[in-house]
Protein backbone atom coordinates (compact mmCIF):
# COMPACT_ATOMS: atom_id res chain seq x y z
CA UNK A 1 0.00 0.00 0.00
CA UNK A 2 2.76 2.41 1.02
CA UNK A 3 4.81 1.25 -1.94
CA UNK A 4 1.87 1.98 -4.23
CA UNK A 5 1.45 5.46 -2.76
CA UNK A 6 5.14 6.23 -3.26
CA UNK A 7 4.94 4.90 -6.82
CA UNK A 8 1.97 7.18 -7.49
CA UNK A 9 4.07 10.15 -6.31
CA UNK A 10 6.69 9.58 -8.98
CA UNK A 11 5.00 7.53 -11.73
CA UNK A 12 2.05 8.29 -13.98
CA UNK A 13 -0.71 5.78 -13.37
CA UNK A 14 -4.32 4.79 -13.97
CA UNK A 15 -6.84 4.91 -11.17
CA UNK A 16 -9.42 2.19 -10.67
CA UNK A 17 -12.02 4.36 -12.39
CA UNK A 18 -9.84 4.21 -15.53
CA UNK A 19 -8.67 7.82 -15.40
CA UNK A 20 -5.02 8.46 -16.30
CA UNK A 21 -3.11 10.49 -13.74
CA UNK A 22 0.24 12.15 -13.83
CA UNK A 23 2.63 11.48 -10.98
CA UNK A 24 1.34 13.23 -7.89
CA UNK A 25 4.78 14.83 -7.59
CA UNK A 26 3.93 17.05 -10.57
CA UNK A 27 0.29 17.69 -9.75
CA UNK A 28 -0.94 21.25 -9.27
CA UNK A 29 -0.80 20.84 -5.49
CA UNK A 30 2.77 19.57 -5.67
CA UNK A 31 3.83 22.42 -7.97
CA UNK A 32 2.26 24.89 -5.57
CA UNK A 33 4.17 23.23 -2.72
CA UNK A 34 7.47 23.62 -4.61
CA UNK A 35 6.65 27.29 -5.13
CA UNK A 36 6.01 27.70 -1.41
CA UNK A 37 9.32 25.99 -0.63
CA UNK A 38 11.10 28.50 -2.88
CA UNK A 39 9.33 31.39 -1.15
CA UNK A 40 10.33 30.02 2.26
CA UNK A 41 13.98 29.52 1.26
CA UNK A 42 14.17 33.00 -0.30
CA UNK A 43 12.60 34.67 2.72
CA UNK A 44 14.58 32.55 5.17
CA UNK A 45 17.92 33.33 3.56
CA UNK A 46 17.05 37.02 3.38
CA UNK A 47 16.08 37.19 7.05
CA UNK A 48 19.20 35.30 8.14
CA UNK A 49 21.36 37.52 5.95
CA UNK A 50 19.91 40.65 7.55
CA UNK A 51 19.65 39.46 11.16
CA UNK A 52 22.57 37.08 11.60
CA UNK A 53 24.70 36.93 8.45
CA UNK A 54 27.57 35.14 10.22
CA UNK A 55 25.36 32.00 10.28
CA UNK A 56 25.74 31.90 6.50
CA UNK A 57 29.52 31.87 6.78
CA UNK A 58 32.28 34.43 6.93
CA UNK A 59 35.46 34.90 4.98
CA UNK A 60 38.01 37.59 4.45
CA UNK A 61 40.41 38.59 1.76
CA UNK A 62 42.41 41.66 1.01
CA UNK A 63 44.09 43.67 -1.69
CA UNK A 64 47.37 41.81 -1.16
CA UNK A 65 45.78 38.53 -2.26
CA UNK A 66 44.29 40.11 -5.38
CA UNK A 67 47.68 41.59 -6.31
CA UNK A 68 49.50 38.31 -5.65
CA UNK A 69 47.00 36.35 -7.75
CA UNK A 70 47.15 38.94 -10.53
CA UNK A 71 50.92 38.65 -10.60
CA UNK A 72 50.65 34.86 -10.59
CA UNK A 73 48.43 35.02 -13.69
CA UNK A 74 50.91 37.36 -15.33
CA UNK A 75 53.76 35.01 -14.49
CA UNK A 76 51.83 32.13 -16.07
CA UNK A 77 51.71 34.24 -19.23
CA UNK A 78 55.40 35.12 -19.12
CA UNK A 79 54.79 38.70 -18.05
CA UNK A 80 56.59 40.64 -15.38
CA UNK A 81 54.94 41.32 -12.03
CA UNK A 82 53.17 44.58 -11.24
CA UNK A 83 54.48 46.64 -8.36
CA UNK A 84 52.05 47.73 -5.71
CA UNK A 85 51.68 51.50 -5.78
CA UNK A 86 50.21 53.36 -2.83
CA UNK A 87 48.84 56.18 -5.00
CA UNK A 88 46.95 53.69 -7.16
CA UNK A 89 45.76 51.94 -3.99
CA UNK A 90 44.51 55.28 -2.66
CA UNK A 91 42.77 55.94 -5.97
CA UNK A 92 41.13 52.49 -5.82
CA UNK A 93 40.02 53.07 -2.22
CA UNK A 94 38.63 56.49 -3.13
CA UNK A 95 36.76 54.95 -6.07
CA UNK A 96 35.27 52.21 -3.87
CA UNK A 97 34.19 54.78 -1.25
CA UNK A 98 32.67 56.93 -3.98
CA UNK A 99 30.76 53.96 -5.40
CA UNK A 100 29.22 53.26 -2.00
CA UNK A 101 28.51 56.93 -1.35
CA UNK A 102 26.95 57.67 -4.75
CA UNK A 103 25.46 54.17 -4.94
CA UNK A 104 26.49 53.08 -8.44
CA UNK A 105 27.93 49.99 -10.08
CA UNK A 106 29.80 51.38 -13.06
CA UNK A 107 33.16 52.68 -14.17
CA UNK A 108 31.89 56.25 -14.35
CA UNK A 109 29.97 57.82 -11.48
CA UNK A 110 26.51 59.37 -11.96
CA UNK A 111 28.13 62.74 -11.30
CA UNK A 112 30.53 62.12 -14.19
CA UNK A 113 33.68 61.07 -12.37
CA UNK A 114 35.85 58.75 -14.45
CA UNK A 115 38.34 56.24 -13.05
CA UNK A 116 41.09 58.56 -14.27
CA UNK A 117 39.88 61.40 -12.09
CA UNK A 118 40.51 59.24 -8.99
CA UNK A 119 43.96 58.27 -10.25
CA UNK A 120 44.88 61.86 -10.99
CA UNK A 121 43.46 63.06 -7.67
CA UNK A 122 45.66 60.53 -5.88
CA UNK A 123 48.67 62.22 -7.47
CA UNK A 124 49.57 59.46 -9.90
CA UNK A 125 50.97 60.70 -13.22
CA UNK A 126 50.53 58.03 -15.81
CA UNK A 127 50.97 57.06 -19.39
CA UNK A 128 48.67 54.07 -19.28
CA UNK A 129 45.93 53.27 -16.84
CA UNK A 130 43.11 50.76 -16.52
CA UNK A 131 40.43 49.66 -14.09
CA UNK A 132 38.68 46.38 -13.27
CA UNK A 133 35.71 46.13 -10.91
CA UNK A 134 34.17 43.16 -9.11
CA UNK A 135 31.50 42.75 -6.48
CA UNK A 136 29.96 40.12 -4.21
CA UNK A 137 32.65 37.47 -4.54
CA UNK A 138 33.66 35.77 -1.32
CA UNK A 139 37.27 34.93 -2.15
CA UNK A 140 40.14 36.49 -4.06
CA UNK A 141 40.57 33.50 -6.36
CA UNK A 142 37.02 33.79 -7.69
CA UNK A 143 37.52 37.49 -8.38
CA UNK A 144 40.71 37.02 -10.39
CA UNK A 145 39.34 33.96 -12.19
CA UNK A 146 36.23 35.92 -13.17
CA UNK A 147 38.39 38.69 -14.63
CA UNK A 148 40.49 36.12 -16.47
CA UNK A 149 37.30 34.66 -17.97
CA UNK A 150 36.35 38.00 -19.47
CA UNK A 151 38.45 39.00 -22.51
CA UNK A 152 38.53 42.74 -21.77
CA UNK A 153 39.33 42.33 -18.06
CA UNK A 154 41.87 39.67 -18.90
CA UNK A 155 43.61 42.02 -21.31
CA UNK A 156 43.95 44.54 -18.46
CA UNK A 157 45.47 41.90 -16.21
CA UNK A 158 47.86 40.76 -18.89
CA UNK A 159 48.69 44.14 -20.41
CA UNK A 160 52.42 44.55 -20.73
CA UNK A 161 52.07 48.33 -20.72
CA UNK A 162 51.00 48.33 -17.09
CA UNK A 163 53.79 48.37 -14.54
CA UNK A 164 51.97 49.14 -11.29
CA UNK A 165 48.82 48.17 -9.52
CA UNK A 166 46.61 49.40 -6.70
CA UNK A 167 43.71 47.43 -5.27
CA UNK A 168 40.98 48.23 -2.75
CA UNK A 169 38.66 45.66 -1.19
CA UNK A 170 35.81 47.27 0.69
CA UNK A 171 32.43 46.21 2.02
CA UNK A 172 29.25 48.22 2.28
CA UNK A 173 25.79 48.72 0.89
CA UNK A 174 25.56 49.08 -2.87
CA UNK A 175 22.28 49.29 -4.76
CA UNK A 176 20.38 48.19 -1.68
CA UNK A 177 22.54 45.18 -0.91
CA UNK A 178 25.37 44.61 1.52
CA UNK A 179 28.34 43.27 -0.33
CA UNK A 180 32.01 43.44 -1.05
CA UNK A 181 33.53 45.57 -3.76
CA UNK A 182 36.93 45.10 -5.38
CA UNK A 183 38.51 47.96 -7.32
CA UNK A 184 41.67 47.15 -9.23
CA UNK A 185 43.60 49.97 -10.87
CA UNK A 186 46.53 49.56 -13.19
CA UNK A 187 49.01 52.14 -14.32
CA UNK A 188 52.33 52.92 -15.85
CA UNK A 189 53.92 56.01 -14.37
CA UNK A 190 55.50 58.41 -16.78
CA UNK A 191 59.03 57.61 -15.67
CA UNK A 192 58.46 53.91 -16.30
CA UNK A 193 57.82 54.10 -20.01
CA UNK A 194 60.82 53.41 -22.23
CA UNK A 195 62.10 56.34 -24.22
CA UNK A 196 61.06 54.64 -27.46
CA UNK A 197 57.44 54.88 -26.39
CA UNK A 198 55.81 57.63 -28.47
CA UNK A 199 54.70 59.81 -25.62
CA UNK A 200 55.43 63.11 -27.25
CA UNK A 201 54.84 62.26 -30.89
CA UNK A 202 51.37 60.92 -30.35
CA UNK A 203 50.19 63.87 -28.41
CA UNK A 204 49.39 67.41 -29.23
CA UNK A 205 50.71 70.04 -26.90
CA UNK A 206 49.52 69.31 -23.40
CA UNK A 207 46.93 71.59 -22.01
CA UNK A 208 45.58 71.68 -18.49
CA UNK A 209 42.01 71.34 -19.70
CA UNK A 210 42.53 68.09 -21.56
CA UNK A 211 45.38 66.40 -19.85
CA UNK A 212 43.25 64.73 -17.25
CA UNK A 213 40.95 62.92 -19.61
CA UNK A 214 43.17 61.93 -22.48
CA UNK A 215 45.72 60.01 -20.62
CA UNK A 216 44.37 56.52 -20.64
CA UNK A 217 41.74 54.03 -21.57
CA UNK A 218 40.21 51.34 -19.51
CA UNK A 219 39.14 48.13 -21.09
CA UNK A 220 35.98 47.30 -19.18
CA UNK A 221 33.08 49.52 -20.00
CA UNK A 222 30.62 51.36 -17.85
CA UNK A 223 27.49 49.76 -16.46
CA UNK A 224 25.45 50.84 -19.43
CA UNK A 225 26.52 47.76 -21.27
CA UNK A 226 26.94 44.30 -19.77
CA UNK A 227 29.63 43.60 -22.32
CA UNK A 228 32.84 45.19 -21.21
CA UNK A 229 34.09 45.49 -24.74
CA UNK A 230 31.68 48.04 -26.10
CA UNK A 231 32.89 51.39 -24.87
CA UNK A 232 36.53 50.89 -24.89
CA UNK A 233 39.58 51.15 -26.86
CA UNK A 234 41.67 48.02 -26.67
CA UNK A 235 44.75 50.11 -27.20
CA UNK A 236 46.02 52.09 -24.25
CA UNK A 237 46.64 55.61 -25.39
CA UNK A 238 49.75 57.68 -24.85
CA UNK A 239 49.36 60.50 -22.44
CA UNK A 240 48.94 64.15 -23.07
CA UNK A 241 49.86 64.98 -19.55
CA UNK A 242 53.07 66.85 -18.96
CA UNK A 243 55.88 64.48 -18.35
CA UNK A 244 56.37 64.34 -14.66
CA UNK A 245 57.61 61.95 -12.10
CA UNK A 246 55.93 58.58 -12.04
CA UNK A 247 55.11 57.78 -8.48
CA UNK A 248 56.78 54.45 -8.61
CA UNK A 249 56.94 52.72 -5.32
CA UNK A 250 58.42 49.52 -4.22
CA UNK A 251 56.76 46.17 -4.33
CA UNK A 252 57.46 45.63 -0.68
CA UNK A 253 54.41 47.35 0.76
CA UNK A 254 51.69 44.99 -0.39
CA UNK A 255 48.46 45.93 1.31
CA UNK A 256 47.56 43.11 3.68
CA UNK A 257 44.45 44.43 5.37
CA UNK A 258 41.61 42.00 4.84
CA UNK A 259 37.95 42.83 4.44
CA UNK A 260 35.53 40.61 6.29
CA UNK A 261 32.77 39.21 4.14
CA UNK A 262 29.58 37.88 5.67
CA UNK A 263 27.00 35.39 4.40
CA UNK A 264 29.51 33.79 2.08
CA UNK A 265 27.56 30.55 1.83
CA UNK A 266 24.28 32.18 0.89
CA UNK A 267 24.90 31.84 -2.84
CA UNK A 268 25.99 28.21 -2.55
CA UNK A 269 22.95 27.33 -0.41
CA UNK A 270 20.58 29.11 -2.81
CA UNK A 271 22.19 27.46 -5.83
CA UNK A 272 22.16 23.93 -4.39
CA UNK A 273 18.57 24.25 -3.10
CA UNK A 274 17.30 25.63 -6.42
CA UNK A 275 19.17 23.09 -8.52
CA UNK A 276 17.90 20.23 -6.35
CA UNK A 277 14.24 21.23 -6.52
CA UNK A 278 14.27 22.05 -10.23
CA UNK A 279 16.21 18.87 -11.05
CA UNK A 280 13.72 16.83 -9.00
CA UNK A 281 10.73 18.23 -10.90
CA UNK A 282 12.56 17.74 -14.21
CA UNK A 283 13.31 14.15 -13.28
CA UNK A 284 9.64 13.48 -12.52
CA UNK A 285 8.73 14.76 -15.98
CA UNK A 286 11.43 12.60 -17.58
CA UNK A 287 10.10 9.54 -15.74
CA UNK A 288 6.59 10.43 -16.90
CA UNK A 289 7.71 10.60 -20.53
CA UNK A 290 9.60 7.28 -20.28
CA UNK A 291 6.68 5.49 -18.60
CA UNK A 292 4.12 6.87 -21.06
CA UNK A 293 6.26 5.99 -24.08
CA UNK A 294 6.64 2.41 -22.80
CA UNK A 295 3.01 2.04 -21.82
CA UNK A 296 0.22 1.37 -24.28
CA UNK A 297 -2.62 2.58 -22.07
CA UNK A 298 -1.19 5.95 -20.98
CA UNK A 299 -0.98 9.10 -23.06
CA UNK A 300 1.43 12.01 -22.86
CA UNK A 301 -0.07 15.04 -21.13
CA UNK A 302 -0.39 18.32 -22.90
CA UNK A 303 2.39 20.77 -22.18
CA UNK A 304 4.89 18.33 -20.76
CA UNK A 305 7.51 19.03 -23.47
CA UNK A 306 7.18 22.77 -22.84
CA UNK A 307 7.59 22.24 -19.08
CA UNK A 308 10.69 20.13 -19.63
CA UNK A 309 12.14 22.75 -21.97
CA UNK A 310 11.65 25.48 -19.38
CA UNK A 311 13.15 23.37 -16.60
CA UNK A 312 16.14 22.36 -18.74
CA UNK A 313 16.80 26.02 -19.53
CA UNK A 314 16.56 27.02 -15.86
CA UNK A 315 18.81 24.14 -14.84
CA UNK A 316 21.46 25.33 -17.27
CA UNK A 317 21.15 28.93 -16.05
CA UNK A 318 21.41 27.92 -12.37
CA UNK A 319 24.30 25.56 -12.98
CA UNK A 320 26.15 28.32 -14.86
CA UNK A 321 25.49 30.97 -12.18
CA UNK A 322 28.37 32.58 -10.33
CA UNK A 323 28.29 34.37 -6.99
CA UNK A 324 29.62 37.73 -8.09
CA UNK A 325 29.64 40.27 -10.87
CA UNK A 326 32.34 42.10 -12.79
CA UNK A 327 32.43 45.11 -15.08
CA UNK B 1 6.67 23.34 -35.53
CA UNK B 2 5.26 25.21 -32.53
CA UNK B 3 7.53 23.26 -30.21
CA UNK B 4 10.55 24.07 -32.37
CA UNK B 5 9.73 27.77 -31.94
CA UNK B 6 9.60 27.29 -28.16
CA UNK B 7 12.84 25.31 -28.06
CA UNK B 8 14.49 27.96 -30.24
CA UNK B 9 13.47 30.55 -27.66
CA UNK B 10 15.11 28.51 -24.90
CA UNK B 11 18.26 28.07 -26.98
CA UNK B 12 18.50 31.84 -27.53
CA UNK B 13 17.95 32.30 -23.78
CA UNK B 14 20.68 29.78 -22.97
CA UNK B 15 23.13 31.60 -25.25
CA UNK B 16 22.23 34.89 -23.54
CA UNK B 17 22.80 33.33 -20.11
CA UNK B 18 26.25 32.11 -21.16
CA UNK B 19 27.19 35.45 -22.72
CA UNK B 20 25.96 37.43 -19.71
CA UNK B 21 27.97 35.49 -17.16
CA UNK B 22 29.09 37.75 -14.28
CA UNK B 23 26.10 40.02 -14.83
CA UNK B 24 23.57 38.51 -12.46
CA UNK B 25 20.80 41.05 -12.94
CA UNK B 26 20.82 40.64 -16.72
CA UNK B 27 20.85 36.85 -16.36
CA UNK B 28 17.80 37.05 -14.10
CA UNK B 29 16.06 39.30 -16.63
CA UNK B 30 16.72 36.69 -19.33
CA UNK B 31 15.06 34.04 -17.14
CA UNK B 32 12.12 36.35 -16.49
CA UNK B 33 11.67 37.08 -20.20
CA UNK B 34 11.86 33.37 -21.03
CA UNK B 35 9.24 32.58 -18.37
CA UNK B 36 6.88 35.13 -19.90
CA UNK B 37 7.63 33.76 -23.38
CA UNK B 38 6.87 30.23 -22.15
CA UNK B 39 3.61 31.37 -20.57
CA UNK B 40 2.53 33.22 -23.68
CA UNK B 41 3.55 30.33 -25.90
CA UNK B 42 1.60 27.87 -23.73
CA UNK B 43 -1.55 29.98 -23.73
CA UNK B 44 -1.40 30.55 -27.51
CA UNK B 45 -0.48 26.98 -28.41
CA UNK B 46 -3.20 25.35 -26.32
CA UNK B 47 -5.76 27.96 -27.37
CA UNK B 48 -5.10 27.16 -31.03
CA UNK B 49 -5.10 23.45 -30.25
CA UNK B 50 -8.40 23.90 -28.44
CA UNK B 51 -7.42 22.07 -25.27
CA UNK B 52 -6.73 24.97 -22.96
CA UNK B 53 -8.29 24.71 -19.53
CA UNK B 54 -7.94 26.73 -16.35
CA UNK B 55 -6.07 23.83 -14.80
CA UNK B 56 -3.61 23.64 -17.67
CA UNK B 57 -3.02 27.39 -17.62
CA UNK B 58 -2.48 27.26 -13.86
CA UNK B 59 0.09 24.51 -14.43
CA UNK B 60 1.97 26.77 -16.85
CA UNK B 61 1.66 29.67 -14.41
CA UNK B 62 3.06 27.64 -11.50
CA UNK B 63 5.93 26.31 -13.62
CA UNK B 64 6.81 29.84 -14.74
CA UNK B 65 6.59 31.12 -11.16
CA UNK B 66 8.85 28.32 -9.90
CA UNK B 67 11.42 29.04 -12.62
CA UNK B 68 11.34 32.79 -11.99
CA UNK B 69 11.65 32.37 -8.22
CA UNK B 70 14.54 29.94 -8.61
CA UNK B 71 16.25 32.55 -10.80
CA UNK B 72 15.53 35.27 -8.25
CA UNK B 73 16.87 33.16 -5.39
CA UNK B 74 20.17 32.47 -7.15
CA UNK B 75 20.80 35.64 -9.16
CA UNK B 76 19.28 38.38 -7.03
CA UNK B 77 18.92 36.91 -3.50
Amino acid sequence: MIRKKIAHQILPHKHEDGDSHAAHGVSLIALFTYLQIFVLITAGLYIIRVKAPHILGTASFGAGEIIALTNAKRAQNNLGPLSSNSSLSSAAAAKAANMFRENYWAHNSPSGKTPWSFITAAGYRYVFAGENLARDFSDANSVVNAWMDSPSHRSNLLDNNFKEIGVAVDSGKLEGREGVLVVQMFGAGISQVPAAQPIVQASPAPSPATAGQQTAQNLPSSAVSPSPASEISPIPTPTLAPIAVGLNESNQNLPDESTRILATRQFAIAKIASLSIIAFIFLLFVIEVIVVVRSAHLSLRSGIIAHMGLLAFVLLALWYAVGGAII
Amino acid sequence: MAHIFLILGFVVGAVAIVRLRYDNVSQFLVILILCLFYLLWGATYHHIKGDITKKLFLEYLLMAAIAALAGFLVFIR
